[in-house]
């Protein structure tokens, strides 16, 4: 009797399979062309058959922080597309091979080892998250592989950087030193300091960084104060609560993407940048397009690649050319950069084993789209002209809110220093 | 004054979200772990209206009613076919949605952070007992309690609402006195998705729209459902006020601790008061899973005659021994890590293909696994025995906490109560900084030595790692075979089936049920052990609940009715997973998609649709 009901039930559960295959097949082939159709999609369709020079590009693109790897990744499609036009690296196609890290460190390795080891990339480029690129400087390490990035990281990266890793992006203590450098500048009474800081390496790396830097500055005797939290946080009420009650007269910020435009949103009632003059470490054009004309001015660190700079003013025409909308990112141009100057190292090695690249690219001077700089041939770190530091506000006649006031700050007062690399941040040379 | 109105703002929108939950988990049975994508989804909506027409008020009506019909496709395609199966496959088709719907708005919106332009009407701040206040937070409290007014309205006073009250407490009576039960359950998952949407037009005023953002609030819907009851909205809107002020004065007063407190609050109620404060724990109508594996119910069979089936599985390691020799270094590597998450998973289905238990918490004794190998390999011995035993001494301890804790709890509770552990966990490894490295975790793990007394081995090279692997996993998996085909694995298998029955026979099931827990969490923490120095790498979202979803995910591809089938579905999986990404940006669709084609369609998986082969073949025999 129970069998005979259990049998009555699954009839009556159990669905019209050519119905439903019709229309879940319909559903997932539609999905699917869209997918297939895509710029990522079309470089697989039409891909080059060629013996390319295959680059890895690991990036997070999809989640919380995709915006900035996608973003950068159009900076890299272009300059693939254009050193391809050019007829490519030693009349070899470039091949970017694009990887979604989605900012998890265990992904990260086993992506970098499938570009590695299956396609036999001679560089790694990447990546955003501080605890991905750390993983990723160990792969290349073991496979003897370049590991090139134009980002900003934490310096929680030195103590695992190698001979062919080369870091070419302002990193934390530069851009906290920035921060300083300008507030001494034009605001050396300030008093009292808030620091909003993301809950994760990045974040406490950048906090100690400044607190360092603000303890060797004119600003000493001041006090900071630290306000963190979480990754993804959906609820900064708290937060800028007490940041209200200490009224602080500066208020600097190491958050990113998704929590920075949550926190300039929540925030925004409190009118936090009426009362108190803003500092963000940088990539302030993902936040401006996000926030629209509800961004709030503030300081923020810039890329030469920033569309208000030169350099990456040309860049943006470019990526209007390109993609029909102002540049999303201003790293989007460090990343165009990087590839080209891969290009330059391979060129100058005229080799493509990584060790003779990794050995071309130091010292080696490149001039782009997010301006002059040189690798430091001991520590792989930049060189450039400038530090630049944006007040952020509203621009005719652009999309999002661009510098409407930038401070140049010499680079050898703000970089970190190859002694410095070596002794206060654990980084590994000479290299071995 | 200031701290209390921004907890009741949070509580608010919380409630909206957790009600829309609270009505598909209590009155349909769904665990829908989609409902934060719902959430997500009303937010992009509301972007875009505001995008096309500039006004944020006719989002607020369009938005809830786009995503309520996204709820009404939902129920009607996928849904309607799952009430009468085990409540696993609804949660594992909520699980594939989340995969879909994220990429679905990848292509749609993009993945650049987008905001919505608060309206005139609700910008700026007043000022109360000298605090300020933002409007946006007066009007998400007002739509808030408008909205908790009512649900009471529909369910208490309306026969819509009566009917489907009656449809939550037994289902087949409702249908036997002639309401149309099915047409009913569609309106309600489309008011419980609609709540979702609504949650996202109010959240549009608050936060950035991107994907991920969802993820805290879906985890804090849960707890909320479960503190204030499932099927009652009072309980709802009061565990709202909980969680909402908690969240907020937490991080005011105990900043170190808040990620934890919901956690610790969670496993609370659900060991002790799994009714929550105002609610009834939901019928637990128990659906067997072994018509859906090929198996009749009554009729038991693990797959072929010892002899034949054991000279497979060595056969199966004699070819991966060789393996290295055919295959490429990547593809080594890559065998490697799908053994240790064949192990993973394998582990998982003794749980849930063998015992009929959904876990959520095997991520954690994954986690721990891993972090104590990682600990001790970088602080106290490089010798990968000790460290090897140490790592399982504490995964199989958490196993053995857990399950004396969440055992007694069954169906979606013992889920939950899993998943609730699973997060505490997570959250200690994230906040313990100066031990676990916080959100970026540990790397550099040094490769450790095995010794043998009369040689050592530095587990340095591929291959080395290898062969070390695969003599574990190898060892492990004649262990759990073993285990299997003993009397207590058929004890667990009928326990499957039908624990009340075996109650009633006299069978302590609990006590089997933990047994089973603990051996799971045993093997799971060998997994973990051995991923820890071969990735080189561990982080907390190792210990994250959806890291959990992917043994699930695995262990339904290759069917849950055998021991192997798990392990082909890792290598599914990984295949997959490891080739599509490389193809298309978009592989979550994909994955997505053939997860929801799973569970609708080939619920048996690889290894059970080669199963019934067999078996038919041997019947017509």
């Amino acid at each position: 009797m129970s069998e005979k009901k259990n049998k009555a039930e699954l009839e009556n559960t159990r669905i019209d399979r050519r119905d439903f295959m019709k229309k879940t097949t319909a559903l997932t082939a539609g999905a699917l062309g869209a997918s297939l159709f895509s710029p990522l999609g079309t470089t697989f369709l039409f891909a080059k058959t060629q013996e390319p020079i295959k680059v890895g590009y690991c990036e997070v693109l999809s989640g919380l922080f995709g915006s900035l790897g996608t973003a950068e990744a159009m900076g890299a499609k272009m300059a693939e597309k254009h050193i391809n036009a050019k007829g490519g690296i030693m009349d070899r196609p470039l091949k970017v091979i694009y990887e979604d890290t989605q900012c998890k460190a265990q992904d990260a390795a086993r992506v970098a080892k499938r570009l590695i080891l299956e396609e036999g990339v001679v560089a790694l480029h990447g990546e955003t998250c501080t605890s991905v690129t750390k993983v990723l400087s160990d792969v290349t390490k073991q496979y003897g592989v370049v590991h090139f990035d134009y980002e900003v990281d934490g310096v929680s990266v030195y103590k695992a950087m190698h001979k062919m890793a080369f870091r070419l992006g302002d990193d934390g203590p530069t851009q906290t030193r920035g921060i300083v450098c300008l507030a001494e500048q034009k605001y050396p009474e300030f008093k009292k300091w808030a620091v909003l800081v993301p809950d994760y390496a990045w974040g406490h790396d950048c906090l100690k960084d400044f607190q360092d830097a603000f303890g060797k500055s004119k600003l000493k005797g001041g006090e900071v104060k630290p306000f963190v939290h979480k990754f993804g946080e959906t609820d900064f009420s708290s937060v800028i609560q007490q940041i209200v009650d200490y009224k602080p007269d500066g208020l600097v910020s190491f958050s990113w993407a998704g929590d920075m435009v949550t926190f300039l949103r929540q925030q925004k009632p409190y009118n936090l940048y009426k009362k108190t003059v803003g500092f963000h470490y940088g990539n302030s054009v993902g936040l401006a397009k996000a926030m629209g004309k509800d961004m709030e001015p503030l300081w923020s660190g810039m890329d030469q690649g920033h569309p208000s700079l030169p350099p990456g003013k040309k860049f943006n025409e470019m990526f209007i050319k390109e993609y029909g909308e102002w540049v999303t990112e201003d790293t989007a141009a460090c990343y165009y950069d990087s590839l080209f100057i891969l290009k330059d190292a391979i060129e100058k090695a005229k080799s493509t084993k990584p060790e003779d690249i990794a050995k071309a690219m130091e010292g080696l001077e490149f001039d782009g789209m997010a301006g002059w700089l040189k690798v430091r041939p001991v520590s792989h770190l930049p060189l450039k002209k400038a530090y630049y530091m944006g007040y952020i506000g509203p621009q005719e006649g652009a999309p999002y809110w661009m510098a409407t006031e930038i401070v140049s700050i010499p680079y050898e007062k703000v970089m970190v220093t190859d002694e410095e690399a070596k002794n206060a941040f654990g980084m590994p040379i000479p290299f071995k | 004054m200031g701290y209390f109105i921004n907890g009741l703002t949070y509580a608010m929108m919380l409630f909206i979200l957790s009600a829309g939950l609270n009505i598909m988990l209590g009155y349909l049975g769904v665990l829908n772990f989609a409902h934060g994508a719902l959430f997500l989804l009303g937010a992009y909506v509301t972007y875009t209206v505001t995008s096309l027409c500039g006004n944020y008020w006719i989002a607020l009506l369009v938005a809830p009613l786009a995503v309520g019909l996204f709820g009404v496709a939902t129920e009607l395609i996928f849904l309607r076919h799952l009430y009468k199966r085990h409540h696993v496959y609804s949660i594992l088709l909520t699980f594939g949605l989340i995969l879909v719907i994220y990429d679905l708005i990848k292509i749609v919106w993009g993945t650049d952070v987008k905001t919505v332009t608060t309206p005139p009407l609700l910008q700026g701040s007043v000022t109360l007992f000298g605090q300020i206040i933002p409007i946006t937070s007066l009007f998400i409290i007002g739509v808030g309690i408008l909205t908790a007014g009512g649900l009471w309205l529909v369910f208490q006073k309306t026969t819509f609402g009566k009917v489907l009250r009656a449809i939550a407490l037994d289902r087949e009576i409702a249908e036997a006195l002639g309401f149309n039960v099915a047409s009913r359950g569609t309106a309600a998952f489309a008011l419980g998705a609609g709540l979702a949407g609504l949650a996202g037009v109010l959240g549009a005023l608050k936060l950035s729209i991107v994907a991920g953002v969802d993820a805290e609030l879906l985890i804090y819907s849960f707890a909320i459902v479960v503190i204030g009851g499932v099927g009652s909205f009072r309980g709802t809107f009061v565990a709202s006020l909980i969680v909402g002020e908690m969240t907020v004065l937490s991080s005011l007063f105990l900043p170190e601790v808040s990620m934890s407190l919901i956690f610790v609050l969670l496993v609370v109620f659900l060991s002790i008061y799994p009714r929550g404060m105002f609610g009834r724990e939901i019928e637990q109508v128990h659906y067997p899973i072994a018509p859906y594996l090929g198996e009749p119910t009554g009729r038991l069979r693990i797959l072929g005659g010892d002899f034949v089936s054991l000279a497979i599985a060595v056969l199966v390691v004699v070819l991966l021994f060789l393996a290295p020799q055919w295959l490429s270094r990547y593809e080594t590597f890559l065998l490697a890590e799908i053994m240790i998450f064949a192990l993973f998973a394998i582990s998982f289905n003794i749980l849930f293909g063998f015992t009929g238990l959904l876990s959520f918490g095997q991520a954690s004794i994954f986690g721990a696994g891993a972090y104590a190998m990682a600990l001790i390999l970088m602080h106290l011995t490089h010798s990968w025995w000790l460290a090897f035993l140490g790592s399982l001494v504490i995964s199989t301890s958490l196993a053995v906490i857990i399950g004396l804790c969440s055992i007694h709890r069954s169906e979606i509770y013992f889920g939950m109560l899993t998943l609730a552990f699973s997060m505490l966990f997570y959250s200690i490894l994230y906040k313990w900084n100066s031990l676990t490295g916080g959100a970026d975790g540990l790397s550099g793990i040094p490769q450790p030595v095995l010794d043998f007394g009369f040689t050592q081995i530095t587990l340095s090279s591929p291959l080395s790692n290898f062969y070390l692997i695969l003599a574990v996993v190898a060892v492990s998996y004649f262990a759990l075979r073993a285990i299997i085909r003993s009397p207590f694995g058929q004890v667990l298998l009928a326990i499957r089936e039908n624990p009340v029955r075996m109650e009633y026979l006299g069978l302590p099931v609990k006590r089997y049920k933990f047994i089973a827990f603990v051996i799971a969490g045993f093997f799971t923490g060998v997994s973990g052990a051995l991923f820890a120095p071969f990735a080189g790498t561990i982080d907390s979202m190792a210990s994250h609940w959806t890291k959990s979803g992917e043994p699930i995910f695995m262990s339904l591809i290759g069917g849950i009715s055998t021991l192997i089938g798990p392990g082909l579905g890792t290598l599914f999986y990984y295949v997959l997973h490891s080739y599509v990404v490389a193809v298309t940006e978009y592989w979550q669709l994909v994955l997505g998609s053939v997860l929801i084609l799973v569970v609708m369609i080939f619920p048996m998986g690889i290894s059970g649709y080669a199963k019934k082969f067999v078996l038919s073949f041997g019947q017509s025999e």
